[in-house]
């Protein structure tokens, strides 16, 4: 009765349409990043097309998993979440549909071109100025039906997972509306409005803000609604999430030039940005103690609930991820990790780690709750929660390793001042680690494959069920 | 000693010194939103973690533990 009135309530439809492609975009996502781990360790892989070399593939990997995966389950968490919190169902159904198929043909569109070699070589913002164009429309629909359900709300209050949602949202429009500004001079070509060192600039405050509002400030909004879901108890301190909130939204803004030491970019800008970046720590530990306290008196529900597994593993993620990228923001360590693996095993702790992970515990939440049934294996859940986990350590283990090794190689130099090593002995010092990496990505890929069959197979037992056509039909006291 | 403790106070005060006149609109826009950045999340923290504003804050955890959302403030 309860799950009839909340399906004839709510608006779930496009919410199961973007939580199905969620877990096939991690499927593809993650795919094409073996791919080109595989690649790197063995070149052959290239067969010399240059639709399939690692600098086509490489952006192809990281548009597939933020905007494809990341962009799908927030859109689905965010129009669950926006209806559950607020008692009301969506403000538009047609719009949101918009949304839904406009979102998927970027996609495509990111597919279709990025192989091609069509790109504006512009990090995380590589696809060219009509699709800019289309990304705009599509999220200020998303924005505008989110604000619009938000404005219709029976609740006087707005709880916190909307407030991060909404940072995300405003944030994002202004971040690439900016960075996107270019010249177009074809269909398939334009040159950014910026030049020299304020286009190195406005890049880094896109690339950095699209991590810190687009995949922390969003995932936050998950995290804010479906760990207490989940645990069936409320978040550790409501007041905690409001400083926390509050201070990402004044704070993130300020990093970017951290990804700019040791450049043309005046100095100061990059010391600002690492001492802001230091500053940052403060809340976002705040936040993942918030997360994680909430199960405090109730650490027993680990034992049998793989979903919370999933989300509580993702928070200490995101707290080590969070205090080590401060940490490479300092100069010194700096000089040391930058240009080297280390960042992208950085990336990758938090990307696997926090993202996807408390991502996929959100999907293992909802879609027993919007399909009307329960879920087809959990033990494929646990199984899926320990292959994330491991091939999330193998990776990350190697690329710091690799990444170190690298920075050491780079600054050593004989008595005569002659470098110690050509950057060739660097490449072939790597290869282990860079096998290493493709097979922990590897088993986090597999992962993803037994979540893709599990929602399959679960979605086939809805229907066979006819859960989904009941709770729509059945009569529901008033 | 003393030297070495003018020299240190000489540097401290290039450190914080600003030539005012040399300041740009840029220069300005940028130090009026960090000075107003920084006045407002210290009027958050103090919002935040004032006793008074406890139970007003904290009972709004709650609304999530509901089916359906109840009203915890009065609008």
């Amino acid at each position: 009765m309860e799950e009839a009135a909340a399906e004839q309530k709510y608006s779930f439809d496009v919410v199961r349409w973007f939580a199905v492609m969620t877990a096939v975009y991690l499927v593809v996502g993650a795919l094409v990043g073996v791919y080109i781990a595989s690649e790197l360790a063995w070149p052959v892989l290239n067969f010399d097309s240059p639709y399939l070399s690692f600098g086509r593939l490489r952006p192809l990997h990281t548009n597939a998993v933020i905007f494809a995966y990341g962009g799908c389950i927030l859109m689905a968490t965010a129009f669950y979440t926006v209806q559950r919190t607020s008692g009301v169902r969506l403000w538009s159904d047609k719009m949101a549909w918009f949304t839904f198929i406009g979102w998927n043909l970027i996609i495509v569109s990111a597919v279709i071109t990025l192989p091609l070699g069509i790109t504006q070589s512009k990090e995380y913002a590589e696809l060219e100025w009509p699709i800019d164009l289309a990304i705009a429309v599509v999220w200020l629909s998303f924005m505008f039906n989110f604000m619009m359900t938000l404005a219709t709300r029976k609740s006087s209050h707005i709880y916190v997972s909307n407030w991060f949602f909404m940072g995300m949202m405003i944030m994002i429009t202004i971040l690439h509306v900016v960075n996107s500004a270019a010249i177009p001079v074809g269909m398939f070509k334009s040159y950014s409005a910026y030049s020299g060192v304020q286009d190195a600039m406005i890049q880094w405050w896109w690339g950095h803000n699209a991590v810190g509002f687009y995949l922390t400030a969003g995932f936050l909004g998950i995290m804010y609604y479906f760990v207490p879901k989940q645990a069936n108890r409320p978040v550790f301190s409501y007041r905690l999430s409001v400083i926390h909130f509050w201070a990402l939204m004044f704070g993130y803004v300020w990093l970017g030039a951290h990804h700019l030491q040791y450049t043309a970019l005046p100095d100061w800008t990059g010391s600002l940005g690492a001492a802001v970046s230091i500053a940052m720590i403060i809340p976002s530990w705040g936040g993942a103690v918030n997360g994680m306290m909430t199960l405090s008196g109730a650490w027993d529900k680990l034992r049998n609930d793989y979903v919370l597994r999933f989300l509580i593993m993702s928070l200490a993620f995101y707290a080590m991820s969070t205090f080590e990228g401060p940490i490479m923001s300092i100069k010194t360590v700096n000089a040391l990790s930058h240009y080297t693996d280390w960042t992208i095993g950085h990336v990758h702790s938090g990307a696997l780690g926090w993202v996807a992970m408390v991502g996929i515990g959100a999907l293992y939440h909802m879609i027993p709750k919007i399909f009307h049934t329960s879920m087809y294996s959990n033990k494929l859940i646990n199984m899926h929660f320990w292959t994330a986990t491991i091939g999330t350590v193998i990776y990350v283990v190697a690329m710091w390793v690799s990444g170190i090794m690298q920075g050491l190689m780079w600054r050593a130099y004989d008595d005569y001042g002659t470098l110690a090593y050509t950057f060739a002995e660097s490449v072939e010092a790597m290869h282990p680690y860079y096998a290493m990496r493709a097979i922990g990505g590897g088993i986090f890929l597999l992962g993803a494959v037994i979540m893709l069959y599990n929602i399959i197979m679960t979605v086939l037992k809805a229907k066979n069920e006819g859960s989904v056509k009941a709770a729509q039909t059945a009569a529901v006291a008033a | 000693m003393s030297n070495s403790s003018s020299e240190k106070t000489e540097q401290a005060q290039g450190y914080f010194y600003t030539d005012w006149s040399a300041m740009t609109s840029h220069d300005w826009a940028g130090m009026i939103i960090t000075v107003v950045t920084l006045v407002l999340m210290v009027v958050a923290y103090f919002y935040v973690f004032r006793p008074k504003n406890k139970d007003k804050l904290e009972a709004q955890k709650f609304m999530l533990m509901d089916d359906e959302p109840t009203n915890t403030e009065k609008k």
